[in-house]
């Protein structure tokens, strides 16, 4: 997990994402514990308030539980969760810029169609 | 309680290290004297007089400037600490009055080094050591009133040394200033000025009134005016001190 | 809910006519570490002197823990504040000030202090006065955390130090400050590097608390609007513009506003482009004096 200070982005949104992040690409398991705030802490460099803070919005979606006097784990079906919820943000994020640019540039739909399965050939 | 008694250890602590160099150095310059003092003697071919190490004035001084010197060093570093002006002030006192004690005791002892000195140094084995006391004082003259004069000189002194740092620590320089200036001028030029009462010096007239000159008994007097003197001192001290802001 | 350690209501400190510290109402929570910001002779340290009875107030109140702080032995204690100045016995060795220290605070932790010394390479045997600049700032900062006090205060606590150092330093502190929670004020000017520390921050311009809010909100709060003048201007009519500028024909505006829904909509109904403001350059502009020239 990496936390980028200079970025607009808000250090405790951040957190929640990177730790997503690990999770879809599963860098950390479900059912494993992850650190505590107060080791995220001191890792980090920022306050255990932050951390706690972006923990918390993890907790709200159901993606990290807390097991009292243990610790936090990765709950099972985290993955699906945050990939769900992706989904359904990747139009607003992705798709939707990708047509704005692509109107501004003067290609037609089925121009950028044919790019997307070019690149669908490439990645694999 | 336990809180004044820790500011009274970093005191004393600070004040007896430096008395320990003050006395070692002392040590080694009378020791000097001393050795010269015997080549001198041996040398002429009789001899008689008194050896006076002048204890008592060196460790007067030395009282002087130590409570003096330390006393800004002393506040800011218990301020920091989270000492009330109280607690630091009564520190200051106690750790003080020991010293005073101290050194009372040394130059008490002093004189009968002094005294035991002159006897074996002298050729001539009638030789009377004189000393302050001896100067001031016709009756009364004992180890245990010497000691309470010594003692109560010394508490005087101190007294004066921590007004002088309050001041100096609440006015600066123009205080330092102004005191030095002014102990130059009673010293100097107003004994010169002073008018000439019956025959005496008014000004020479006034200190004998103070340390009880001469006076049956006054050598057991003196002390009393000394130890009001310091109250007085110490008075304004504190109420110099108690609101005062930190200065760095 | 935390409880309130230390509060002061209307703390007004005048210098000849000049308020240092002009009428500061402030209550600090249990376990929490603030960053207390300002420019150069804003009134930090004064404020700082102020609560630690260093100096004496004109008016107002400080409480500690619910009950008057001024000359207090039974509190001070409570309070551990390292200021910036040198203060310290200059012939005194480094052990003998730290053993000296634990026996002003009840709560200090001389082991810790020990470690702290072996971490930050500080040599006990020396006397003060031949100690460095940067290891005068570490002495304090191993009293300051050894002291293990519910209050700990550092004013400007890593002049001198070079970055490795300052990151040890951080580092420590979040370190102990999670083992063993408390209050710590930190008053310092490096914004940038230490801002992700706090908690809470306290902006203090001309001697009077301008901001006192989680960090975190503080980012959330400032925006730039930049694009044509004219657009611009009608974007950020009724919000507070804290900083102005035009480069070419561009038009830059920092806004400073607890952004809505509402807000946010209607700043998007614009043609301007809107991006953070860094937190060093938002302290710049929120603690500028009225009378130098940004806006």
């Amino acid at each position: 997990m990496k936390l980028d200070f200079n970025n607009e982005k808000s250090i405790y949104l951040q957190i929640a994402e990177s730790m997503e992040d690990d999770i879809i690409r599963g860098a950390i398991e479900e059912e494993t514990q992850i650190l505590s705030t107060n080791q995220m802490a001191v890792l980090y460099k920022i306050n255990p308030a932050t951390a706690g803070k972006g923990i918390n919005i993890l907790v709200d979606r159901g993606i990290i539980y807390k097991r009292r006097g243990i610790g936090m784990f990765v709950a099972s079906g985290a993955k699906k969760v945050i990939q769900e919820t992706r989904k359904t943000n990747f139009y607003e994020k992705y798709v939707a810029s990708l047509l704005d640019e692509a109107k501004n540039l003067g290609i037609s739909t089925d121009e950028l169609i044919e790019m997307i399965k070019q690149g669908g050939r490439v990645n694999g | 309680m336990n809180r004044l008694l820790k500011c009274i250890q970093f005191q004393l602590k600070g004040a007896l290290q430096s008395t320990s160099w003050f006395l070692g150095i002392y040590l080694v310059i009378y020791l000097f004297l001393f050795v010269l003092l015997q080549q001198l003697i041996s040398s002429s071919d009789n001899s008689s007089g008194s050896v006076n190490s002048g204890f008592f004035l060196a460790g007067a001084i030395f009282v002087f400037v130590q409570v003096s010197a330390s006393y800004k060093p002393n506040f800011n570093y218990l301020l920091m600490f989270g000492n009330t002006r109280r607690n630091i002030f009564l520190s200051t006192v106690s750790a003080s009055a020991a010293l005073s004690v101290i050194m009372a005791v040394i130059s008490v002892a002093s004189q009968f080094v002094d005294n035991a000195i002159t006897k074996t140094l002298s050729k001539n084995s009638e030789a009377v050591y004189y000393d302050l006391f001896s100067i001031l004082y016709k009756s009364n003259v004992n180890t245990f009133t010497e000691s309470l004069w010594f003692l109560a000189m010394f508490i005087v002194i101190f007294s004066l040394a921590m007004l002088y740092g309050a001041m100096a620590y609440r006015f600066g320089k123009v205080f330092i200033t102004a005191f030095w200036v002014v102990l130059g001028l009673c010293l100097t030029v107003l004994p010169l000025t002073i008018p000439v009462l019956n025959g005496t010096n008014v000004y020479v007239a006034a200190l004998k009134m103070y340390f009880c000159a001469g006076v049956s008994g006054g050598i057991m007097l003196a002390p009393v005016n000394f130890i009001i003197t310091a109250i007085i001192f110490c008075a304004v001290t504190y109420v110099l001190s108690t609101r005062q802001s930190q200065v760095v | 809910m935390a409880d309130t350690v230390l509060e002061t209501i209307g703390l007004t400190k005048s210098y000849g006519a000049l308020k240092a510290v002009n009428n500061f109402s402030i209550k600090l929570d249990s376990n929490k570490i603030y960053g207390l910001l300002g420019r150069n002779g804003a009134g930090k340290t004064t404020f700082l002197d102020l609560i630690a009875s260093r100096i004496f107030a004109d008016r107002g109140e400080i409480k500690l823990f619910g009950q008057n702080a001024v000359e207090n032995q039974e509190l001070l204690p409570k309070l551990c504040y390292m200021p910036e100045k040198n203060l310290f016995i200059t012939t005194m060795r480094v052990r003998e000030i730290i053993e000296s220290a634990a026996g002003f605070y009840d709560s200090f932790d001389r082991k810790y202090a020990d470690q702290l010394c072996i971490k930050f390479a500080l040599d006990k045997k020396k006397k003060y006065k031949t100690l460095s600049r940067g290891y005068e700032s570490i002495l304090r900062i191993v009293i300051g955390l050894a002291s293990r006090a519910a209050v700990t205060i550092f004013d400007e606590p890593v002049l001198g130090l070079d970055a490795a150092v300052r990151d040890l330093f951080y580092r420590e502190l979040l370190e102990d400050y999670t083992a063993n929670p408390r209050t710590f004020v930190i008053s310092t000017h490096l914004i940038e590097e230490s801002a992700d520390i706090f908690e809470e921050a306290l902006i203090v311009k001309e001697g009077v608390l301008v901001e006192h809010l989680a960090v975190e909100e503080l980012k959330e709060k400032a925006r730039y609007v930049s694009g044509k003048a004219a657009v611009v201007d009608a974007a950020v009519a009724g919000l507070k513009v804290i900083y102005s500028e035009m480069v070419g024909s561009v038009k830059i505006c920092g806004v400073y506003e607890q952004f809505t829904d509402e807000k946010l909509k209607k700043l998007s109904g614009y043609e301007v482009d809107t991006s953070p403001i860094p937190v060093q350059k938002l302290f710049i502009y929120l603690t500028t004096a009225s009378k130098e020239g940004i806006l």
